[in-house]
């Protein structure tokens, strides 16, 4: 691969969340935390730079607060770190977001050639952004990966789909990773010393150019009626003592 | 309504796609499936030629609602088919309302929060499970000409081992209330009684147990004949992809809710319920 950028778009999610039950909105509490698939997205990234003549963008869409963790990739491997954060994107969902990490993607990484990122976030789930992102850069996406390989002006790349696939994907491209890729990005020590004199970027919409209609709540075309927090009350019978007895029984029974 | 359904090989969908008042279209990426009103002239290998697939099938047809099945291809097509149309998806949708005249998905997230959200374009989209296959009996489908990809090509196919989880009649499910020092015992507990070991995603995310132990939404789907739940608290995600004869849970906590789902519950500490049963077993042999 001749030199380009790898771009990884990394999310921050939060340890736990909870319902607020007086505003029914999600409230994050406790740490934040890297998604733990993004990690493993970096360290693909990790790998292809270590082989090819590549360097590593970071791009994640959180609020300011959460720059100090960002700052952290630099000593896995990251040359920059782009941190997208504006009170206007709040609300965003997946469209949205995809729209704003377009932007960002082609209006200040100009060289990329890949896209990587996790299958799905811990806290949303939905898997849709690889997907729309790619769309909105027109370019391929493959999901579900467990191995890249890179060739010059294409990768290799094997998924998990009924079968072990295996595809040659032109770039640039977008590929979401499975968990399988590998054990997750580890601190590099020479990316470590590296990485003492090294910013996290900070950009808004407005530094971005972004209209206000596209970004947040507004430029979202899904929406959130409700969200609310299933609490069932259990009205059978709790064993509290004995119970691997309970359990050893019927074992016997069905002959186990 | 004018829906039309949009699958590989599982076309099962959900109850309220069956018995709400929508006019039903089915598309298939299986060029061989006789349960599709539209096939594809060739296999459909990856989310361009599934978009390409979709958008020519609605040249000449307008649909309120596309349902897609989350088969990893179809839901891969539907998110770039999303993208590429500034359509509103819903995804990972475990069901769906219809409420004046708008389509209402609930979608599971964390710690049994759920949402009800809407697609405010229209088309809507939305992704919904479908696991298993009906066969319709739809015949003279029509067949959409499809252009070759031009920047991804499938260089080959390889079969895997299938997941041992998928045919155990007996299965162990780790979940987070497991402390990473029981897990040992309980590892022995599961090859004792001749059960296969499964998990939880978070105890799969903290490497305590490989990927391919996670039964789930990010995982497989299980039938086992018993399955015992340890340390679960009862996420959708989990619990929905668990169909099991006879479900027996351990928890410490006293409203988990896998007690709402299991036949036989245990309200104890997993590490003493497993020791006991270890000495029981052992005791046996």
């Amino acid at each position: 691969m001749a030199q380009t950028d790898i771009v990884v778009n990394v999310k921050v999610v939060p340890e736990k969340i909870s319902i607020d039950k007086e505003t029914c909105r999600v409230k994050r509490e406790g740490n934040s935390i890297f998604n733990p698939l993004d990690l493993v997205a970096f360290e693909e990234a990790v790998k292809l730079k270590k082989v090819s003549n590549a360097s590593i963008s970071v791009i994640s869409m959180a609020p300011l607060k959460e720059k100090d963790l960002l700052k952290n990739l630099f000593k896995y491997g990251a040359n920059r770190v782009i941190l997208l954060s504006d009170k206007n994107f709040a609300g965003s969902d997946t469209f949205a977001t995809s729209f704003v990490l377009k932007e960002a993607i082609i209006k200040l990484v100009h060289n990329f050639n890949l896209i990587i990122q996790g299958d799905f976030s811990l806290d949303g789930s939905t898997g849709n952004v690889g997907g729309e992102l790619a769309a909105l850069l027109n370019i391929p996406f493959i999901s579900n990966v467990f191995s890249i390989e890179s060739y010059s002006k294409r990768i290799i790349v094997k998924r998990i789909f009924e079968k072990i696939e295996t595809f040659a994907v032109d770039l640039p491209s977008l590929i979401s990773v499975r968990r399988e890729a590998n054990k997750g990005a580890v601190v590099d020590l020479f990316s470590l010393v590296e990485s003492l004199d090294k910013e996290v970027e900070v950009y808004t919409s407005e530094m971005l150019n972004l209209p206000e209609e596209k970004v947040g709540l507004k430029g979202s075309l899904t929406e959130v009626l409700n969200v609310f927090q299933d609490s069932p009350v259990f009205e059978g019978n709790l064993i509290t003592s004995n119970g691997e007895k309970t359990i050893f029984d019927f074992l016997k029974k069905v002959s186990i | 309504m004018k829906a039309l359904l949009v699958f590989k090989r599982n076309n099962s969908f959900s109850k309220e796609v069956w018995s709400l008042d929508l006019e039903n279209y089915f598309a298939s990426f299986d060029l061989t499936s006789r349960s599709a009103n539209f096939l594809p002239d060739k296999e459909i290998i990856d989310s361009t030629m599934g978009v390409d697939f979709i958008s020519r099938i609605m040249e000449n047809n307008k649909f309120d609602i596309i349902i897609f099945s989350d088969e990893l291809i179809v839901k891969e097509t539907a998110s770039y088919f999303a993208g590429k149309y500034n359509f509103g998806l819903i995804a990972h949708s475990k069901e769906f309302l219809f409420k004046e005249n708008n389509i209402i998905g609930i979608v599971p997230g964390w710690e049994n929060i759920q949402a009800d959200v809407v697609s405010t374009s229209d088309p809507k989209l939305i992704i919904l499970k479908s696991r298993s296959i009906v066969n319709l009996s739809l015949n003279n489908p029509c067949v959409i000409y499809l252009k070759e990809p031009t920047k991804v090509k499938l260089l080959s196919n390889e079969k895997i081992v299938e997941n041992p989880l998928k045919s155990a009649k007996i299965i162990v499910g780790v979940g987070r209330g497991v402390e990473r020092n029981v897990l040992p015992r309980v590892l022995e507990f599961a090859r004792l009684i001749g059960a296969e070991v499964g998990c939880t995603r978070p105890v799969g995310d903290a490497g305590l147990l490989p990927p391919d132990k996670v039964i789930g939404d990010s995982g497989v789907d299980v039938s086992p004949d018993v399955y015992i739940a340890l340390g679960i608290s009862g996420a959708i995600q989990h619990i929905e992809s668990v169909n099991a004869n006879y479900t027996i849970a351990i928890n410490s906590d006293a409203h988990a809710r896998i007690f709402q789902k299991s036949n036989l519950s245990i309200n104890q500490r997993v590490e003493e319920v497993i020791d006991k049963l270890l000495v029981l077993v052992l005791s046996r042999l």
